[in-house]
């Protein structure tokens, strides 16, 4: 075997581990070091439910060797949920029922977290494109587009009336 | 069977030594949208990988109207940094927003068919790639780069360094027409680039993506329209000819008969359209 220590930044925190050359970041997050909101979709970076972002940038971990990560902030869902409750993202998912199964639902957010911060009010087409890389197979999408939208009105401190 | 090493060359130098060293079993991978989901789904197992994303390949140079982008270059970085609207097209139309924080411009050269959407551009816009080993660095065309199915010009100790483009005269057009939204492999992609004179077509390029092993261009219906003017029977004629001459690949999104036809379909489309638009002198 020729596994390797390498030090990796993930929410915030310094962790060691052991990878094999070329593992996928993936598999590191989720089976290595416990952060299971990053799914096991496709490995071919054609679902999106591997999605976090490394250095603020939405990536599929999938894709990404974990070593090539090294040096870089990661942020996976576990990352951008509060200690006590839920980040405006998750809520607005939550409101709007805008999942079923779950599964796309962590690679969704943190694409929806990934917009909001570049464009905190994106139109409908904007999250639409946004999105397009994340595969749901259950809401159809259009509760998760409502979402988004809600999310950036009570980010920007507008009331979500719940329409 | 395991990957021996992963090598992350700090230096265009040291990763030079690295191909020359290893040569074919090395594999070489940028932003690892191509290489990974294979390793991923164990269809190849290369014994060494040499990682290039830390190679400042990521620029984009311009002088005189000519632009050369590094091989490193992201398909986002295209979008951040070049505002001419057929590249940027043919970048946004490959892949959704992760892949495109990834893929790269030199990776979308080797992408195997039917992906390859950013390639395709270039070719119509007749680039030219810089390869580098050890000892020598060459620019070669793209069209010569394309040496057939899954085979390059290029030396297994040799590295895509960047991508030169001429200065774009005329008019320019791309279609990626697939089976459902994008992000989404292409049917065909057609991507052309035309120069006319008082309407009479003198330059063509017309290069396709769906027809054939990588893009390719359709020199005989260039040949067709070359001196002629942009009407119903030129572009039936040349669009027929495309068609006829392509060996597109079959896949679960397309068979080979129905990428035929839509190669008519959209090149003829993709003619009309510049028929239609104003001749930029």
């Amino acid at each position: 075997m020729s596994g390797k220590i390498v030090e990796l930044t993930v929410n915030g925190r310094t962790v060691e581990e052991i990878v094999d050359p070329m593992e996928p970041l993936q598999s590191v997050l989720r089976n290595k070091l416990g952060n299971m909101a990053t799914k096991t979709g496709c490995k071919q970076g054609g679902c999106g439910s591997c999605t976090v972002l490394v250095d603020g940038e939405p990536i599929v971990s999938c894709l990404l060797p974990a070593e090539a990560a090294v040096g870089t902030e990661i942020t996976t869902l576990e990352g951008i949920t509060p200690d006590d409750g839920l980040a405006p993202v998750q809520e607005a998912f939550r409101d709007h029922f805008a999942m079923q199964c779950g599964y796309c639902t962590p690679g969704m957010i943190m694409t929806a977290e990934a917009l909001l911060e570049r464009n905190p009010d994106p139109s409908r087409a904007e999250i639409e494109d946004a999105i397009s890389g994340n595969v749901c197979r259950c809401t159809g999408y259009d509760p998760i587009v409502d979402a988004i939208e809600a999310a950036s009105e009570s980010m920007n401190g507008q009331g979500d009336d719940g329409a | 069977m395991t990957i021996e090493a992963y090598y992350r060359p700090e230096t265009l130098e040291e990763a030079l030594d690295l191909s020359a060293e290893y040569r074919s079993s090395l594999d070489i991978i940028s932003g690892g949208t191509i290489a990974m989901p294979a390793i991923n789904e164990g269809k190849t197992f290369p014994a060494r990988v040499m990682d290039i994303r830390d190679l400042d390949l990521d620029f984009v140079e311009s002088s005189n109207g000519e632009r050369t982008l590094g091989a490193t270059l992201t398909l986002t970085g295209v979008l951040e940094k070049i505002d001419e609207p057929f590249l940027r097209d043919a970048a946004r139309h490959t892949g959704g927003w992760s892949i495109r924080n990834m893929g790269t411009v030199g990776g979308n050269l080797f992408s195997p068919p039917p992906l390859g959407d950013f390639a395709v551009a270039l070719l119509a816009l007749d680039a030219e790639i810089e390869v580098q080993q050890r000892d020598e660095q060459r620019w070669i065309s793209l069209s010569e780069f394309y040496a057939g199915p899954k085979s390059t010009a290029i030396e297994a100790d040799e590295l895509v360094t960047a991508v030169r483009l001429p200065p774009i005269d005329g008019d320019t057009t791309y279609t990626k027409y697939t089976r459902s939204q994008e992000p989404a492999r292409a049917i065909v992609t057609v991507a052309v680039n035309l120069e006319r004179q008082d309407g009479v077509v003198e330059t063509v390029r017309i290069a396709l993506n769906g027809a054939g092993p990588h893009p390719v261009r359709m020199h005989e219906a260039e040949d067709i329209l070359e001196g002629e003017r942009l009407e119903r029977d030129a572009i039936e004629r040349a669009a027929e000819a495309a068609a006829e001459g392509a060996d597109p690949p079959e896949d679960a999104i397309a068979s080979a008969w129905y990428r035929r036809k839509m190669i008519r379909h959209h090149l003829s489309n993709a003619l009309c359209e510049l028929r239609n638009q104003e001749e930029t002198k």
